[in-house]
């Protein structure tokens, strides 16, 4: 049998050196020189997140009290600053869970489900995410954790995501293909892109950009379809989503964890069609009267009506510190959330 | 764990510092053991205890069968190995296929029997490892070896981490001896292992993941007609996958053994430039290939009984290697297909005419097309989910029929093809040339372009990169 070296016994230690040597220099020197050039451009690293990465940081959701979990969908994950809240609330693990397009539904079942969380659950919610059809919206995500997920594949996603997050040849939107594909269509390179995601999960926006009148367009006018498309449930229908609600947050709070479902705030034309479909006196307000329920609706705090979302749905870097010093700050001061040790 | 992931980076900086300290051998080798476990643990850590245990199991019914006083008693024994290894395969991977099949069966019999889903993982390489065993066993039933003297080599036959879940399948004969003293290391020869991983995740990273791949799957969908341009390409590119894919591997597993310092042998030597399918089999998964040659085609009479039995005994031999692949129609078809192409050649080679014209260098590259054509047509077969979805992709490809142009003709796809035929070229170039000597003979510029070609294309392509398909098996 013919094996790998069997006639490379040349011996040429020098010729090797010099080869890697070349290498390393041809290697450093193009991607080097490529890192630049997108670093020129504009270009931010990102990450892309996936289910391995998910289940890392959702399996580091561990017993006890001091967990903060976010769950929902991207407006808890663009409007929460992580780095400014991990900041104010030093004394909590803050874990970001929300997915992208996503409602939390089943992460909210899955959490209530587990008796080892007994910790601090923020809930992203809007109305119509309370619609059964969209339950099962994170449903793959916490199967895979549940049945698929393991230390390795969690571990590698994780460390990954690290060096993701320092490389901007990394971006999972510039590939090879994307970009020839691109430039195949519009015989130029991409452009830069005004979300980044971040190892942590949550994701930051720099509207400056974009073109934010077409942004806001495309958002209010999918949002528009998708209202059309999936009609509200009924008064009685409605009472039953409630009645999840409660008894999710109750399965937590039973064993010592604490839930707040917050209503992130939506502007303009997206907060017009939000009232037409789903009006919050005959919706939210249903949800803000159960005595077993903690709420949040943006329209009551004070401070949010300063901000602007230029995509009428989230908001840019530059305010989401603000907003989440407002947020917290405001759930300290109605005793939703112990600050005490802070 | 993945080669194509940083965990497995980290895992074997650790495994190389360990290795190239000043210890001892023998707790060198207890390191490549324990790594070749956590390595195997990092998927689904209950199954090193099933891998410990095959080692254990034929590690003493190989002592078994060589102290047999009789041929008989030896003969039992050796029965004992193949039904508790075969027995094991059966169970994790064909315990659902043969009782969904057995439903078929009695439901057209008038029968009724409720199949269930016995609902086993199938265990990562038990395939590959399970026929590792197998062959010590075997070899030393046909006295072509001794038991090994020690358990700790033994163990480390089986569980070697660059080879363990997908090959190439060694054999006792040729990596025992390398674990009974030291060698030193070479600095060509680590470079030269470090070279060959390099190009190893350069063709599955790049080639097969983030050229390949995306194309063939816009095209094996369910229920979507593919057009006539879609489903040619697809056809042609699952094959380029499924090789960059596979050698890929293979690659990276002898890169990594021989930076070690241990020899692999090489599993795939340019497949594409086959003149004929016994050709073929010589270039394809040879570690394979070789062992059905060996423990399966020669045992059943090989070609030593007269045309039929010869026939008879090929058709088996591929028939089991198809079921090798998976628990599926579509790999028993497949290997079928295969058992039918080398019927097919040895007959023709009978032929006087075909002994006349077989030698004339035109008539080698029309056959030489025609084998990577009926071997890119078998190919089909096994990418597909399902019978219905091999029978759309070929109406696709020889019929007229209304389909959607899934593959776009854009300056991507150029790209995708034009790399296909220079990798068609080089295949045909250096076919019987291996890569370590390619590597060697060429100039400090030429080998350094390689590898850097290589290395930056591993950073900017960035396709998603999928687990190597041949883990499946």
């Amino acid at each position: 049998m013919h094996l790998s070296t069997s006639n490379s016994n040349s011996n040429d230690p020098k010729g090797w050196a010099i080869t890697w040597l070349v290498v390393i220099i041809l290697c450093g020197g193009l991607l080097g020189g490529y890192e630049w050039f997108l670093k020129d451009k504009g270009f931010v690293a990102s990450i892309e997140s996936n289910d391995d990465l998910w289940s890392w940081h959702r399996n580091n959701v561990n017993g006890h009290h001091q967990n903060l979990v976010i769950i929902g969908a991207s407006r808890s994950q663009l409007d929460i600053n992580m780095p400014y809240l991990k900041k104010k609330l030093p004394n909590y693990d803050v874990t970001q869970l929300s997915v992208n397009g996503h409602y939390p539904m089943a992460t909210f079942a899955a959490l209530a489900k587990d008796e080892d969380f007994k910790g601090n659950l923020l809930v992203s919610l809007s109305a119509q995410a309370l619609e059964p059809i969209y339950y099962d919206m994170q449903l793959k995500q916490n199967d895979y954790y549940a049945n698929k997920s393991g230390l390795y594949k969690s571990f590698d996603a994780y460390i990954s995501a690290h060096v993701d997050s320092y490389l901007r040849l990394m971006h999972p939107l510039l590939s090879l293909q994307q970009i020839v594909e691109y430039y195949d269509k519009n015989k130029d390179f991409k452009p830069v892109f005004y979300t980044t995601a971040h190892v942590d999960q949550s994701v930051t926006a720099d509207y400056s950009l974009t073109d934010t009148k077409v942004l806001y367009n495309h958002f209010v006018s999918e949002k528009k379809k998708n209202y059309q498309d999936v009609k509200p449930s009924s008064p009685q229908e409605w009472q039953q989503n409630i009645d999840l609600l409660v008894e999710y947050s109750q399965a937590i709070e039973n064993r010592g964890g604490n839930v707040i479902l917050i209503r992130f705030p939506t502007f303009k034309g997206h907060w017009q069609l939000d009232e037409e479909y789903y009006p919050r006196g005959k919706y939210w307000d249903k949800i803000a009267a159960n005595p077993i329920l903690k709420t949040v609706h943006f329209n009551d705090v004070n401070g949010f009506e300063l901000f602007e979302s230029p995509d009428s749905s989230h908001l840019d870097q530059k305010d989401s510190e603000k907003f989440t010093q407002i947020l917290f700050d405001y759930l300290i001061t109605k005793n939703y959330l112990d600050n005490s040790n802070n | 764990m993945l080669f194509n992931s940083i965990t497995f980076l980290l895992f074997f900086i650790v495994i190389l510092a360990v290795h190239y300290s000043g210890i001892s051998w023998k707790l060198k080798k207890s390191n490549l053991l324990l790594g070749s476990y956590i390595f195997y643990a990092a998927w689904n850590p209950p199954f090193v205890l099933l891998l410990f245990l095959s080692t254990f199991v034929d590690w003493n019914i190989a002592t078994k069968i060589h102290n047999a006083k009789t041929q008989i008693q030896g003969k039992h024994w050796l029965w004992l190995s193949l039904i508790f290894n075969l027995g094991l395969l059966s169970l994790f991977k064909y315990s659902g296929f043969l009782l969904e099949n057995f439903q078929s069966l009695t439901r057209l019999l008038g029968w009724e029997f409720q199949s269930f889903d016995p609902g086993f993982i199938l265990p990562m390489g038990i395939s590959f490892y399970t026929f590792q065993t197998l062959s010590y066993t075997l070899d030393i039933y046909y006295k072509k070896l001794k038991p090994h003297n020690s358990f700790l080599d033994y163990a480390l036959f089986v569980s070697f981490f660059p080879q363990l879940v997908a090959g190439p399948i060694v054999r006792a004969k040729d990596f025992l001896p390398q674990l009974k003293h030291q060698d030193r290391i070479k600095f060509n020869q680590f470079s030269l292992g470090v070279s060959l991983f390099i190009i190893g995740i350069f063709s599955k990273t790049v080639l097969a993941d983030a050229f390949f791949a995306p194309l063939v799957n816009a095209v094996f969908v369910d229920n979507v007609q593919a057009d006539k341009l879609s489903s040619w390409l697809a056809a042609l590119f699952f094959y380029a996958q499924i090789f960059c894919d596979f050698a890929g591997y293979s690659l990276c597993a002898i890169g990594t053994a021989l930076s070690l310092g241990f020899i692999l042998p090489f599993n795939f030597k340019s497949p594409f430039a086959a003149i004929g399918f016994s050709d073929f089999w010589q270039r394809w998964h040879i570690s394979l290939s070789t062992w059905l040659r060996d423990y399966l085609y020669i045992p059943l009479g090989g070609n030593r009984f007269g045309t039929f039995n010869t026939f008879k005994n090929l058709m088996i031999t591929m028939l089991l290697g198809g079921l090798w692949h998976g628990a599926a129609w579509t790999f028993v078809l497949w290997g079928l297909i295969h058992g039918f192409y080398l019927i097919l050649e040895r007959w023709l080679k009978s032929l006087t005419l075909s002994k006349q014209i077989g030698q004339i260098a035109v008539t080698k590259i029309v056959m030489m097309f025609v084998t990577f054509f009926l071997v890119m047509l078998a190919f089909v077969i096994f990418r597909a989910e399902n019978l219905d979805q091999a029978h759309s992709i070929f109406s696709g490809m020889f019929m007229t029929v209304q389909g959607q142009e899934l593959i776009k003709w854009n300056l991507w796809t150029q790209i995708v093809s034009a790399s296909f035929l220079i990798m068609f070229a080089l295949q045909w170039i250096y076919k019987n040339t291996k890569i370590t000597d390619i590597l060697q003979s060429h100039s400090i510029v030429v080998r350094s372009l390689i590898l850097s070609f290589c290395l930056i294309l591993i950073f900017i392509s960035a396709g998603n990169s999928d687990a190597f398909i041949y883990f499946q098996f």
